[in-house]
């Protein structure tokens, strides 16, 4: 489907199933981060969406970047929905995880590479990644993924809740957490508790953030 | 004006350093615990760029 954005006439285009069908829904211009609305009925009829104005038949617009859907998989959603990021290279284990996200009403996405997964984050910040450290035959102690988290800015690292999944932590080891800048270490030998894991996890991490996170509300830095 | 990037690995630093520093400070510390003790904080400081 076409659609063009409101606000600066870039012309985007995103795969049909990747929107929710007979719902509204809404996504952000790559170009100039204007929200766009997309009515359910009008992306029904001719395959063109998008705001009031129209677009320019002659406008050929080459600082637009391409719109790959693939890569901006929560564009659609509302903000007010969590989302997860899986890398994970064990289809066992991302098939147990997601069952357990799936229950916590996370919409859920995998990763296949670090390179994916660096992709996915560029357009869309997660409430939760979980992450092994051996993740695409990574060194655990380089990977990419991990060293990219840590060093993220605070005012963005601190929205998101990283699990690291391992064999050499033990489950909840804090001391090891701090040391990999990560908020909670699963032990893959625990995972089939990862339900009651994730759950202590978050609970702490909301708490520890609480006062924080009021505080800022009431100055207004959020 | 731009901020200074903050991240976690400043974040870990600073609280590595201040566990140092209140373990420096302990009574009765063996004076050889305190020597590694204060090598490390003037490795930390370094690599902070505090000295």
């Amino acid at each position: 489907m076409e659609i063009v954005c409101d606000n600066c006439n870039a012309k985007l285009s995103v795969a049909d199933d990747k929107l929710p069908k007979d719902k509204a829904a809404a996504i952000r211009c790559p170009k100039c981060r204007h929200k766009i609305a997309i009515d359910p009925q009008r992306r029904s009829g001719n395959g063109k969406a998008g705001g009031t104005a129209a677009p320019d038949p002659f406008h050929f617009d080459e600082g637009t970047e391409d719109y790959d859907a693939s890569e901006r998989p929560f564009d659609f959603l509302e903000e007010e929905g969590n989302t997860a990021l899986i890398c994970e290279n064990d289809p066992e284990i991302v098939k147990q995880i997601n069952i357990v996200l799936g229950i916590m009403d996370y919409s859920v996405t995998t990763a296949e590479t670090i390179r994916d997964a660096l992709k996915k984050m560029k357009y869309h910040t997660y409430n939760m990644i979980l992450v092994n450290d051996t993740f695409d035959g990574s060194d655990p102690d380089a990977n990419g993924l991990l060293l990219y988290l840590e060093r993220l800015e605070m005012d963005v690292r601190r929205n998101i809740f990283v699990g690291l999944l391992t064999r050499r932590y033990a489950t909840m080891d804090n001391m090891s957490a701090f040391l990999k800048s990560v908020n909670i270490t699963i032990n893959l030998k625990d995972i089939a508790s990862i339900d009651r894991i994730l759950a202590r996890g978050i609970n702490e991490y909301e708490l520890f953030y609480a006062a924080y996170k009021d505080s800022a509300k009431k100055l207004g830095i959020m | 004006m731009s901020r200074p990037k903050y991240t976690c690995n400043e974040y870990r630093q600073e609280m590595i350093l201040l566990s140092l520093r209140l373990r420096l400070n302990e009574k009765n510390l063996p004076e050889a615990e305190r020597e590694k003790i204060q090598k490390e904080i003037q490795q930390l400081e370094s690599s902070m760029e505090m000295v």
